[in-house]
């Protein structure tokens, strides 16, 4: 959740189904509901349930005023993008400011207790370029070639097919 | 680049640092351009919520009720007291 991860676009694409390229900076916070989302519980009941959709800001200035915003909250999800190494290493630090707000923990065990469920979003995916991997499994797929020659057609029609 | 690996090692440094231990966070690789992997982040998330919110409840202190085998019987006190004033210690 560094700024321009695309968390307002997450947000508006899974509940408006729209996309817009554009960047404006989320001040404070932001929110939208979808409703009669069916969600399989642990036992195996289906719930129909509301989801409301928090859109914090990402941007340090902005801060502040969306940490108010995590209390209360039932799940979060962590956002970092695919083209940026460093929002990655940032998720730290969000996930303990949102323990902080939230406490997680059992009473008296602290945040190491806590089962609090965080998913993690690498968005972006669109961005991303197949070549670095071809180039890097070239060696790879020439010695799996001359040796699995079976296998190697199998792998050939995935691929290809 | 961020590696997919990558990644899934904070996920589960992230999850071992806590009572969750080897589980770790899950992980979804998403797109808001191209609408991948979105519909299930948020699915996911919500089925977690549900799940949290139901290990909430159970975790809850329960208010004990010792289980009662015997009437408390509230008169005795008082006749201990009627047979001690019978005694005339004053």
């Amino acid at each position: 959740m560094v700024d321009r991860v695309g968390k307002t676009s997450l947000m508006n694409r899974y509940s408006t189904g729209k996309f817009t390229g554009q960047y404006k900076a989320t001040i404070g916070a932001d929110f939208l509901s979808k409703d009669n989302i069916i969600v399989t519980d642990g036992y195996g009941q289906r719930h129909l349930v509301t989801l409301q959709i928090w859109d914090t800001a990402g941007q340090e200035r902005f801060q502040s005023l969306g940490v108010g915003f995590y209390r209360g909250a039932d799940a979060c999800l962590l956002v970092y993008d695919i083209t940026d190494p460093h929002s990655l290493d940032n998720l730290d630090h969000w996930r303990k400011e949102f323990l902080d707000q939230v406490g997680g923990g059992l009473l008296g065990l602290g945040d190491s207790s806590t089962v609090f469920p965080f998913v993690v979003l690498g968005n972006k995916m669109d961005k991303v370029c197949v070549f670095p991997f071809v180039i890097s499994s070239k060696w790879f797929a020439l010695t799996f070639l001359f040796h699995h020659a079976e296998w190697s057609l199998m792998f050939f029609c995935l691929f290809f097919c | 680049m961020v590696p997919r690996e990558a990644a899934e090692e904070w996920c589960r440094t992230a999850a071992s640092a806590t009572i969750m231990g080897s589980m770790p966070l899950p992980h979804f690789e998403t797109s808001a351009k191209t609408a991948e992997s979105v519909e299930e982040a948020f699915q996911e998330a919500a089925r977690r919520a549900l799940l949290y919110e139901d290990y909430k409840k159970r975790m809850q202190p329960q208010l004990f009720i010792p289980p009662t085998h015997e009437p408390i019987n509230l008169r005795r006190q008082t006749s201990s007291m009627s047979t001690l004033q019978g005694n005339g210690c004053c």
